[in-house]
């Protein structure tokens, strides 16, 4: 172990929980834009404001929304601003004559064939608690429909991550305790370990913090801003994939313990059940650490792993022309 | 298995110290970033607390701070500051500003609203309780700034270049103003803002406009433009520049009736875009999510 055996732990492990976390944002990010779930909650959420599928049909077919689809399969739009929205549903409602037209308006709402409908655009156009006209009334109330909306996306991504992590943490066994274990009886991977974590600090924060967080496509609209579609990922390289190798998997464990276990080396069910209780015993309490921190995010631990670095940097200023060490295969056995 | 049973312990409070780093961290309420993200100015009811006795040196940026509390409209710890302050058009906003120095009294203030983690506090939430200012700089990072109208006193005219002022460098300043960073969270009511501090309050630079002015609810103008370097080359793109009602610069901008591709040389201060939070906020779900700060420069004077 180096001059600082607790640092360097330390370090190694934010280190591997970075990358654990972002091959969990990596297939979050995949997943939510095969599955489009914002584009989905919105509309779900959209369905829910209007309570009429054929006007919300309408809304998505009017031109200032379908614009904002997305991809050659024209997938609902994963963000409306809400004077697009206000804008989009005046049009619709008051048909032929001008959006702004109050009396069209009113005359178009009463025109719906849902009756909850009605009654609530009703209300919210007379709601003389907000100020400004007809489209301010729209816009306020589709944002505060909206933060719901959001509150839902936020549970289902919050859910899904920690799903993955649950996925990530058993499919890799990454048990926190015996990768601890292992940094700290090998100082050669532990050393190593720092300075990958030292590489993966130079490519700077992961790459989504950079990016800005909307876009004004339009020129002469500077009040119109979109969110910026960012691909939340910093996808791990061959040789971060190898060391974590080096302290996770199922190498040997999982059929060499079976078998162990099982009588006469042979694959039966007691063996089986006696190799859960082994897991259970001797895994879960590392497993359940690993969930835990991974739940964190990629962010946090990059910003852990930049503290801990500037500790260590500030103790001990790395001499000129050190080469990290080799790496060493580490053979991972069960305790 | 002992010595890791010694060792675990140790490990997670390693892992457990940076919980205890956080950056500065502001709590708006919702409703009111709906409402001003998309105005140049407010309006306020405000209590003077603490006025610095004369203007800032022309050398340190010609200033005069007062530090106060407007309860219904802002609700956080702030300042509010007379630009070009020593100048003969501020002096009755100034004597006035004196003059309700301390008395709890409460006089109508105008002005660009500013939110930016100049002088900020670990963490302070809207509409709480504001301490009265023990000074004229209490830790804020709401201010009025620069104030366009003081009670009666219009001061919209010091909006101006400060003689014996330097601003700063445009590749100095906005090379710091790209690299910020933000973090934001947010739940139906609120939108919590966590940033580093910041600096570089004016700076001097040359906007290439990119479309119309837009005109904002309360009378000011917003213009998307790039920010050119000394080497003619954009060091910032798509800001949004916000210009202050009845002021020079918003004079300039519609009487030369400027647009697409059109120059303009001015000194700015920069802002937290709360537009872009707002639309960030609604977008991710809430979730803390880390980006580059989104920022806008109330344009100040127009550069000569």
């Amino acid at each position: 172990m180096g001059s600082f055996p607790y640092l360097d732990l330390a370090i190694g492990i934010s280190f591997i929980y970075l990358l654990l976390a972002l091959m969990c944002t990596t297939i979050n990010e995949t997943i939510a834009g095969i599955l489009n779930s914002r584009g989905k909650t919105l509309e779900k959420g959209i369905g829910e404001l209007l309570h009429d599928k054929e006007l919300q049909a309408k809304l998505y077919a009017h031109p200032l929304i379908k614009g904002l689809q997305q991809g050659a399969k024209q997938r609902p739009p994963s963000y409306i601003a809400s004077h697009k929205f206000a804008l989009a549903l005046m049009d619709i409602l008051t048909g032929s004559n001008p959006a702004s037209d109050s009396k069209a308006l009113q005359a178009g709402i009463d025109a719906l064939h849902n009756s909850d409908t009605k009654t609530l655009l009703t209300a919210v156009l007379q709601d003389r608690s907000r100020p400004g006209g007809p489209q301010q009334h729209i816009q306020a109330w589709y944002d505060e429909g909206m933060n719901r909306v959001s509150g839902w996306y936020k549970r289902t991504s919050q859910i899904r991550i920690f799903v993955l992590a649950i996925t990530v943490t058993l499919l890799m066994n990454a048990d926190s305790l015996r990768m601890m274990r292992t940094l700290w009886n090998n100082p050669t991977l532990s050393a190593v370990m720092v300075e990958s974590a030292r590489d993966r600090l130079q490519k700077g924060r992961p790459d989504v913090e950079d990016q800005p967080m909307v876009t004004y496509d339009d020129p002469n609209d500077p009040t119109a801003s979109k969110p910026t579609q960012i691909p939340e990922r910093d996808l791990i390289t061959a040789d971060e994939r190898q060391l974590l190798g080096q302290v996770t998997g199922w190498q040997g464990e999982w059929y060499t313990e079976w078998l162990h276990l099982g009588k006469d080396r042979k694959l039966t069910w007691d063996g089986f059940w006696s190799w859960i209780g082994f897991l259970v015993t001797n895994r879960l309490g590392g497993w359940l650490i690993t969930i835990l921190a991974v739940s964190l995010g990629a962010p946090f631990w990059f910003d852990t792993l930049n503290k801990f670095m500037n500790v260590r940097n500030a103790g001990k200023p790395p001499a000129k022309g050190t080469q990290p060490p080799p790496v060493e295969t580490v053979e991972v056995t069960a305790s | 298995m002992s010595r890791l049973r010694k060792l675990s312990p140790a490990a997670l409070l390693l892992l457990a110290l940076p919980l205890l780093a956080q950056n500065n961290t502001v709590v708006l309420k919702r409703a009111w970033v709906d409402h001003y993200k998309d105005r140049a100015t407010i309006d306020a009811g405000f209590f003077v607390d603490h006025a610095h006795k004369r203007p800032n040196q022309p050398a340190a940026d010609g200033d005069m701070h007062v530090a106060g509390r407007a309860p219904r409209e802002v609700g956080l710890p702030m300042v509010a500051e007379v630009m070009n302050a020593a100048q003969p058009g501020q002096a009755a906003a100034v004597a006035e500003i004196h003059a309700l120095e301390g008395k709890n009294q409460q006089a109508p203030v105008s002005g660009a609203w500013r939110f930016w983690f100049e002088h900020p506090a670990k963490r302070q939430v809207q509409f709480d309780d504001v301490p009265v200012a023990k000074n004229t700089n209490p830790d804020h990072s709401f201010e009025i700034h620069p104030i366009s109208k003081f009670d009666r006193n219009g001061i919209s005219g010091s909006f101006q270049p400060i003689p014996g002022f330097q601003p700063y460098d445009a590749d100095k300043a906005f090379g710091l103003y790209e690299k910020l960073k933000v973090t934001v969270s947010a739940n139906s009511s609120a939108i919590s803002i966590s940033a580093a501090k910041a600096m570089y309050n004016y700076a001097k630079f040359e906007i290439t406009l990119l479309g119309s002015p837009k005109k904002l609810d309360d009378g000011g103008y917003a213009v998307l433009a790039n920010v050119n370097g000394a080497a003619d080359e954009a060091i910032a793109s798509k800001v949004r520049m916000i210009f202050v009602p009845g002021t020079p610069p918003l004079q300039q901008l519609l009487t030369k009736k400027m647009g697409d591709g059109d120059t303009m040389r001015v000194i700015g201060i920069p802002r937290i875009n709360l537009n872009a939070i707002e639309t960030f906020a609604t977008a991710s779900g809430g979730k803390s999510l880390t980006r580059k700060l989104p920022y806008e420069m109330i344009i100040a004077a127009v550069a000569k």
